[in-house]
């Protein structure tokens, strides 16, 4: 029985339409993230099921129950703010204990349960304490505290890391994984940061627009993006546009501006097609290597970061590439003007139809 | 956009130390001068009050037994703008609904519209004919203006009037504070469970009590001072802020100076600790309840259900009252003046009608025809001399240290009673004291700027911490503009809304002010002064026809400033 | 000679000291990152040099003059915040030709630079537009034009992509920094975000709670870090806890919990000294086999993540302790699952000793 399911969820805002016949179903015990632009409508979506707005169209379905006209305090579900919400009059036990409380739950009852929650989230706070002397981090996870005391099956999550410092992010967020697999719950992670989503969820849902683009395990849409958009906000990806010279046994072979070939395994359209191949900085290679799509270029910047090195390489029809490399053990990488030799394999390069809109258009992430 | 070029920052604090002594001058010593005057004149005052030859201490025990008559109206108009004036803030404040802004004008009528008018107006709907007693067909008024409220021993219509005058600072300052309470604490409350209603008395209301504090103080100096609308309402009660006019007129000026000091330093003790309490942080002014468990569960059930069912009594019941509290009164002069109009309608004879009134012997259009321009000067030159005033002093309270003291003690004009700060001018400016300026046009408007500026100030600041103007500024000030350059480019159009609307309110304030101005008016008279007289003259169809004209002048200002801010 | 320098700057606010003791020297055409955990006192140094705050103590020079007390106007420093402030009231050509006008040039001067800085930063056509009808990227390069338009040499930019997405932030920093070096401004960068930091500094500026903790170049602050604050705030590690318990002329070795033993090339320490040996989560990987002249421990996968590009495993050692492995995905390298057991491993040169912090190893690493 799915914890949740959307049918056809539409809401609007005068003319624009924040969600557009959104159809979605996250099944029981699944950590499912949303993800996509400033405006796409993802807070809008997280909202309509959590009863803050109503859709105009379409019917919600929390744990098998429609839920349209339920209102929020009877949706039995636990949500976690972007701006943490702590009520600031109120210390850390007080926060805490709110809802069992508000419910006239016996006091021993209410004690035992969060003090155990306390325990496995690792609040580290003080109980006496207030909200505005916590650090962020702490914030935060005292409101998952508290909105886990509900005892919800379903837990939504509203850029629950977009107040925090970097650092205590990257900390928090598999604490959140950890905590709601624990616990055995279903969680809607909602995020405009691709790399949270995709480092603790068990699928991700794409959204542009008011739209679904697409959805798929992590892995997935990261090797192979369904979409174009999505190639471009989930990680980075090299864009290459071209017409298909002649499809083979193994592939297409496209042809690039500047007399530049390339090959990839997907067969999907015809001769003649304009279309847009891409490749992730990750999976091309200095050097040659048999059987891969080989291209030549000058290196026109080099950039450290850390553990890994970007380079940018210029090719002959004037694109200019990325590729990305761990660093290794003491070696010598080209110098800026050099000429340098990559190996892309047709395996991962991917091809798409060409945008109607225009390519840069497309790649918005605006 | 023409931008003037660097000035040296001499110039900045000549601008910042005249402004300062404007300021001294034209409002703070009006304000206390009356303290001081007491002082001064201590044994006068030592004589006229506690041992005057000829009746003893029978002046300070009037003062007694009217200030204890004033603290009991007050305090029943506090407690009842506060039962019915938090739902109506809460819903003004966090619901959306057709015809809000209506209602948002309507509530804030009150506060514009000329005191003495609207007294008038509550005076004819519940006490003669004309009003709702001629609409049940009785002969007479429904009340007498003498009846009195149970248990309070207060009249009622002198309750009525106050409770229409006041409300609005309790809803509009308790909407306010609202309004800046971050929605999201509700929603979370309710996610966690808690129906509306809990949620209100967990979560908002604790968060919300320094608005609801603020609000009733200034409630209650307001109704304290109230002056205009009680002059003619009150029937034989005294309230403070009448017994100063009338010693003033009986020339018992020390009785007066004293019980306006008094006054003063009453508000003076409330404001102090209630801006002290206001500005603590949100953890000392919230209070969280922590009620027997079964208690609580019973209560929650009993509040789920309410949220569900009976939510719209809170709606409905206050708007009950705005409307009858100050809808009907104005309806009702409207449709006296209409009645009225060429004779009375229940005599016939021509003497009771309007127009006769006015072009006939008594020859009161003649004199409404000055008084309109009396008050109009008035208006525009005390409020264009206190909105020259207030800009540098918005910008001093934002950007000095001592700007908080300065804002503090800028509320003690707003809620002073109007009758004490007009003794204190004429005191200062007069013949007992500086003798610069005669009774007359120019002290009521030297009167009318000191309780301008608070307004037009109050007005500013909101527009200023609105629109997070500071880091406008300092982008400015990186850029190459000098301070005087960035004011001048973009914070001035920034809170341009907030002078105007400042302006409009100090405009047709002062177009309304009787209080202050029957103390100082000498000869002159401006509108609002001439209904009182009408009054007591008994020239009720003239009165009905003046306070109508006044109405729609104030109604007419804020219909301006709503279109111009464009809400 | 540097273009800005400062001297042992101080400030304090109230009892808390947001600086303590500030020396910096930043050079002309320098694109240099302020990075810090929030509260570091990043802001307060940035509106410092801007002449928005001034000093308890110490100085501030700029080129050759000595600037405290000098008010903002006349420092040449533009100070661009995090959402931009670009004046309401006013559109985009209104707004980008504020400086030239506030300096009186001349109607022709102020058409010519507008013109030129806005199609700089390709936005000469919505010159009309106001602030609101933007998106969050052209509104950065109007505040970005403003600046460069009224002459500054200095640009000072307080968390400039804070306000917006984080896959857009990593397009915009790469523009916005060749832009600036296009011309020629010297750049002041706070920022708590360590990668992007990373990626268009010359020098970084590590600042906790007041103080610098290092100055150094990317690479250097990464291959170098002075403190295990450096090391955990820039780029992250395992750090693991342990006692000296041998040494000779090639290195030691120090024994951690569960009497297991990890080979280390640093000489420094004493024997019996506790330690902290830090190893970067890039630098360990996973295997079926021992590796020869590695560190080499058993464990089970406890989470396998895949993280922008790379996969992150979390291997639970036989001691007890977690240890994290970051890999990228280079297409064929073996990916690994949860419960597999695997071989971990780590070179003694890439391991980093430091003497155990005072405060306690948890403090250091300012994990939540």
């Amino acid at each position: 029985m799915p914890e949740v399911k959307l049918v056809n969820v539409t809401k609007r805002y005068g003319r624009i339409v924040a969600n557009d016949h959104i159809n979605l179903t996250i099944k029981d015990k699944e950590y499912v993230s949303v993800i996509g632009p400033s405006g796409c409508g993802k807070t809008t979506l997280i909202k309509n099921i959590a009863g803050i707005i109503e859709p105009d169209e379409g019917e919600i379905y929390i744990g098998g129950r429609l839920v349209n006209k339920v209102p929020i305090e009877d949706r039995g579900i636990g949500y976690v703010f972007q701006n943490i919400a702590l009520f600031p009059h109120m210390t850390v036990w007080d926060n805490i204990t709110y809802g069992p409380r508000v419910r006239g739950y016996l006091p021993e009852e209410t004690e035992s349960l969060a003090k155990e929650m306390i325990e496995m989230i690792k609040v580290s706070a003080r109980t006496d304490a207030y909200p505005d002397e916590l650090s962020g981090g702490t914030q935060q996870k005292t409101a998952v505290a508290r909105a886990l005391m509900t005892r919800s099956k379903l837990l939504l999550l509203d850029e629950p890391l977009g107040a925090l410092d970097l650092k205590v992010r990257a900390a928090l967020r598999y604490e959140l994984r950890r905590i709601v697999k624990d616990l055995g719950l279903t969680a809607l992670h909602v995020t405009h940061d691709q790399e949270e989503a995709m480092s603790i969820s068990d699928r991700v849902v794409v959204m542009r627009k008011g739209k679904i683009v697409e959805s798929g395990k992590p892995l997935e849409l990261y090797m192979r993006p369904k979409n174009i958009f999505t190639a471009n906000f989930v990680g980075e990806a090299n864009f290459l546009e071209g017409i298909i010279e002649r499809v083979v046994e193994k592939g297409s072979i496209i042809d690039l501006r500047g007399g530049l070939k390339i090959v990839s395994r997907d067969k999907n359209m015809k001769v003649g097609d304009r279309v847009v191949v891409a490749f992730r900085p990750e999976f091309a290679f200095l050097g040659k290597k048999e059987g891969e799509n080989i291209l030549s270029g000058n290196i026109t910047g080099i950039v450290y970061l850390g553990s890994l090195v970007r380079l940018h390489i210029e090719l002959p029809n004037e694109n200019i590439i990325i590729i990305k490399r761990a660093l290794r053990f003491s070696e010598s990488l080209p110098k800026i003007g050099e000429k340098v030799t990559i190996s892309v394999s047709p395996e991962n390069v991917l091809m798409y139809p060409y945008p109607e809109r225009g390519l840069s258009r497309e790649l918005s992430l605006e | 956009m023409t931008v003037k070029p660097k000035r040296t920052s001499f110039f900045s604090k000549l601008v910042v130390s005249c402004t300062l002594i404007a300021f001294m001058i034209f409002v703070i010593i009006p304000t206390f001068y009356l303290i001081s005057y007491v002082f001064i004149r201590w044994d006068e005052v030592w004589r006229e009050v506690f041992a005057n030859p000829i009746i003893g201490d029978e002046n300070w025990k009037q003062i007694i037994k009217v200030l204890l008559f004033s603290f009991r109206l007050s305090i029943s108009t506090v407690a009842f703008d506060l039962i019915f004036g938090i739902p109506l803030a809460y819903v003004l404040a966090r619901k959306r609904f057709p015809g809000k802004s209506l209602l948002e004008d309507l509530v804030t009528l009150p506060l514009v519209m000329p005191t003495s008018g609207f007294g008038f107006a509550t005076l004819i709907t519940w006490t003669t004919v004309a009003g709702l007693g001629g609409l049940l067909g009785l002969r007479s008024g429904l009340l007498s203006l003498n009846a009195v409220m149970p248990f309070i021993n207060v009249p009622v219509v002198l309750f009525i009037v106050h409770i229409a005058l006041t409300f609005p600072y309790v809803v509009r300052t308790l909407e306010t504070k609202i309004q800046s309470i971050d929605m999201t604490y509700e929603i979370a409350s309710r996610t966690l469970g808690a129906s509306s209603l809990t949620t209100f008395r967990n979560i908002l209301f604790p968060l919300a009590l320094p608005g609801i504090f603020s609000g009733a103080v200034l409630a209650f100096a307001r109704s304290l001072g109230e002056t205009g609308a009680t002059l003619i309402v009150s029937g034989v009660s005294t309230t403070a802020s009448i017994a100063i006019v009338r010693w003033t007129s009986e020339f018992k000026l020390s009785t007066a100076a004293f019980m306006g000091s008094l006054l003063v330093i009453i508000a003076w003790t409330i404001i102090l600790p209630a801006e002290i309490y206001v500005s603590r942080g949100r953890r000392s002014s919230g209070l969280s309840l922590h009620l027997p468990v079964n208690l609580t569960r019973r209560m929650v059930e009993l509040e789920k259900l309410i949220s569900r069912k009976l939510y719209f009594i809170k709606d409905i019941v206050p708007l009950i009252i705005v409307v009858v509290t100050v809808i009907i009164p104005i309806a009702v002069v409207l449709n006296s003046v209409i009645l009225y109009w060429s004779a009375d309608p229940y005599t016939g004879k021509i003497e009771g009608g309007v127009v006769y009134q006015l072009f006939g012997p008594s020859n009161y259009f003649s004199s409404l025809l000055n008084a309109t321009l009396t008050s109009i000067i008035v208006a525009i030159v005390s409020t264009y001399i206190a909105t020259c005033i207030s800009i540098p002093v918005s910008f001093i309270i934002e950007r000095r240290w001592y700007g908080r003291i300065i804002r503090t003690i800028l509320k003690v004009p707003l809620i002073i009673p109007t009758s004490s700060l007009g003794l204190s001018v004429l005191l200062l400016w007069g013949s007992s004291g500086l003798n610069l300026v005669n009774s007359g046009i120019w002290m009521i408007i030297l009167t009318h700027i000191v309780f301008s500026v608070p307004v037009i100030v109050e007005s500013i600041i909101a527009a200023y911490e609105g629109s997070g103007i500071q880091m406008y500024e300092e982008s400015a000030r990186t850029l190459g503009a000098t301070a005087y350059n960035a004011i001048e480019a973009v914070s001035l159009p920034l809170i341009k809304g907030g002078i105007f609307t400042g302006f409009i309110l100090s405009f047709t304030r002062s177009l309304g002010e009787t209080g202050a101005t029957f103390i100082v008016m000498g000869r002159d008279v401006t509108i609002p002064v001439l209904v009182v007289n009408m009054v007591e003259a008994l020239a009720i169809p003239a009165a009905l026809f003046t306070s109508t004209y006044l109405i729609i002048l104030s109604l007419v200002m804020l219909a301006i400033v709503r279109i111009f801010t464009g809400r | 000679m540097p273009l800005v320098r400062l001297v042992n700057v101080t400030k304090r606010f109230g009892k808390i000291v947001a600086l303590d003791g500030i020396n910096l020297s930043i050079k002309d055409g320098e694109y240099v990152c302020i990075l810090g955990p929030t509260g570091a006192g990043k802001t307060t140094l940035l509106r410092i040099i801007a002449g928005l705050l001034e000093p308890d103590e110490g100085e501030i020079y700029i080129g050759e003059k000595r600037v405290n007390g000098v008010p903002p106007e006349e420092r040449n420093a533009v100070y661009m915040f995090q959402n931009f402030a670009l004046f309401p009231h006013m559109n985009v050509w209104q707004n980008v030709s504020f400086g030239p006008v506030i300096k009186e040039w001349s109607p022709q001067k102020i058409r010519n630079v507008t013109s030129e800085v806005l199609g700089m930063v390709r936005l000469g056509e919505r010159r009309d537009a106001y602030p609101n009808e933007l998106s969050g990227g052209m509104q950065q390069r109007v505040a970005l034009a403003r600046g460069i338009a009224a002459g500054a040499r200095i640009l000072l930019l307080d968390e400039p992509f804070g306000a917006l997405d984080a896959r857009l932030r990593v397009n915009l920093r790469t523009q916005l920094r060749s832009l600036v070096k296009d011309q020629g401004l010297t750049t002041i960068h706070v920022t708590h975000d360590q990668e992007e930091a990373l990626m268009v500094a010359d020098r970084i500026v590590i600042l906790r709670e007041g103080r610098i903790e290092q100055i150094g170049s990317p690479q250097e602050i990464y291959n170098n870090p002075q403190s295990i604050f450096v090391m955990s705030f820039v780029g992250g590690a395992n750090f693991i806890d342990g006692v000296v318990s041998n040494m000779d002329n090639s290195g030691s070795t120090v024994e951690i919990r569960g009497r297991l033993y990890i080979r280390v090339s640093d000489t420094t320490k004493k024997i019996g000294e506790r330690v902290v040996v830090a190893v970067r989560r890039e630098d360990v990987s996973l295997g079926k086999s021992r590796r020869r002249d590695f560190n080499n421990l058993v464990g089970e996968v406890e989470d396998a993540m895949f993280v922008g590009g790379s996969m992150e495993y979390m291997v639970r050692l036989e001691n007890g302790m977690s240890i994290s492995s970051r890999i990228l995905l280079e297409g064929g390298s073996k990916v690994f699952r949860k419960g597999d057991i695997v071989i971990v491993s780590f070179h003694p040169d890439e391991c980093r000793v430091f003497p155990y912090p005072e405060r306690g190893l948890l403090k250091e690493i300012e994990a939540i």
